[in-house]
């Protein structure tokens, strides 16, 4: 079946949005980028919540910010747990956490990171690689049914692994799974597919040439590092998502390729993590915002 | 068993040396597991610098997380790095991760360190 992509209308362009965090450094220094250019806004409701999902330090002006912007917002989560196999203790207060803040920020869709967070009682504090298996689009979809109580259109994300159960190529297939299983979309983050293939030394045209194309809802561009030598034995780097520099040429690349391709796309959102970012930071973020604006136009 | 190779994949990310460690549980025969998922989980001994750095990774956001989560100790770790990063590390070996806020972060690290002083 064909799927139907939701708000806005497919004869509008797709929105170019910006990833609100909690941070009022950020949100002082990016002011004319919030105020003026950005047509979307997504958030994170977890960041903004303390211990039991309740309203923590930032909630509430995020909501008057959003409210005053008056421009579509669209939700994220990172540590929901979409692949683990059995929920974690904090789910059902999680859930209603969710449940409020999708309603309280007039979320259009919520998406959620691909992988599991908890397992034997620990939590990951990251989301990790899923197999590839039947069972674990079992448990992904399951995991989606929970999440579409919460708002009917939901997304995942593919992560940047930095290790990976089976070929990494089989990946996309294993996304079409979910999709076509759940009836869920896709949010393709193009600096993590292209940290993930380079880490495991999988060609990203090979990779994104796989993707079920037509349940791209959103895309995510951003700009990460290398690891130091330092950091491991073997003093090899790899690409992390660190989302704090500027979009990378490959990614750049990549998103001129994606959007004949996601027929179905209605966002496309830029990342930036708060943390060490500069004035100069908050140049290169506008430039980036900039680029992909006039290439949606 | 899904569950059964989320949990060993989890622990073992938890590890200084994960694929040895993996390959080692994997050897003993008596986890729950598919020979499927047995198969993927073996493959993982390529992988080894990954599953290294997501361990790097998690102690990272772990430290993060218990800095926000108690000013006293963020501010103990701006006095003193070095002598904090220590006693993060005894806390990160001996206790495995199970918080999500910042606040339960910090819970379990005053725990261990009053545990420890006793």
């Amino acid at each position: 079946m064909s799927p139907r992509a939701p708000w806005p209308s497919p004869q509008r362009r797709p929105l170019c949005g910006l990833s609100l965090p909690n941070d009022r450094a950020f949100l002082q220094r990016c002011r004319p980028l919030i105020e003026e250019q950005a047509e979307l806004f997504e958030v994170t409701p977890e960041v903004l919540w303390r211990a039991g999902a309740q309203p923590g330090a930032g909630h509430g002006s995020m909501q008057q910010l959003l409210a005053r912007l008056g421009r579509p917002v669209v939700g994220h989560g990172v540590l929901f747990g979409l692949g683990n196999a059995e929920p974690p203790a904090r789910r059902p207060a999680w859930l209603q956490g969710l449940q409020r803040d999708v309603a309280a920020f007039g979320c259009q869709w919520f998406s959620e990171h691909l992988g599991f967070a908890d397992a034997g009682g620990g939590h990951a504090t990251l989301p990790l690689p899923l197999p590839p298996t039947a069972d674990a689009v079992a448990a992904v979809t399951a995991n989606l049914r929970v999440l579409q109580a919460v708002h009917p259109v939901v997304a995942f994300e593919n992560n940047a692994d930095l290790f990976c159960l089976g070929d990494p190529l089989a990946q996309p297939q294993f996304f079409a799974a979910i999709c076509e299983r759940a009836d869920a979309w896709l949010l393709l983050d193009l600096h993590n597919a292209f940290a993930q293939c380079r880490n495991l030394g999988v060609d990203l045209d090979s990779w994104l040439d796989r993707l079920p194309w037509d349940r791209v809802l959103e895309i995510h561009l951003s700009g990460g590092s290398e690891s130091d030598p330092d950091w491991l034995p073997s003093r090899r780097t790899l690409r992390l998502d660190s989302h704090d520099g500027a979009v990378p040429a490959p990614v750049w690349r990549a998103f001129e390729r994606a959007l004949p391709r996601a027929a179905n796309l209605r966002a496309v959102v830029l990342e930036w993590l708060p943390d060490g970012m500069t004035d100069a930071h908050a140049g290169l973020l506008a430039a980036d915002f900039a680029r992909a604006q006039e290439a949606l136009c | 068993m899904l569950s059964e190779l989320q949990r060993v994949l989890l622990t073992a990310c938890l590890q200084r040396e994960p694929a040895p460690w993996l390959l080692a549980m994997l050897e003993r025969g008596d986890l729950a597991l598919t020979a499927a998922e047995r198969e993927l989980l073996a493959a993982l001994g390529n992988s080894a610098d990954g599953m290294r750095l997501t361990r790097l990774l998690v102690e990272k956001l772990r430290l993060e997380r218990l800095l926000r989560g108690d000013p006293e100790l963020a501010a103990a770790f701006v006095r003193d790095e070095a002598a904090f990063v220590a006693r993060f590390r005894r806390y990160c070996d001996a206790v495995p991760p199970t918080a999500v806020f910042p606040s339960e972060e910090a819970a379990a690290f005053a725990a261990f360190e009053r545990a420890a002083a006793h």
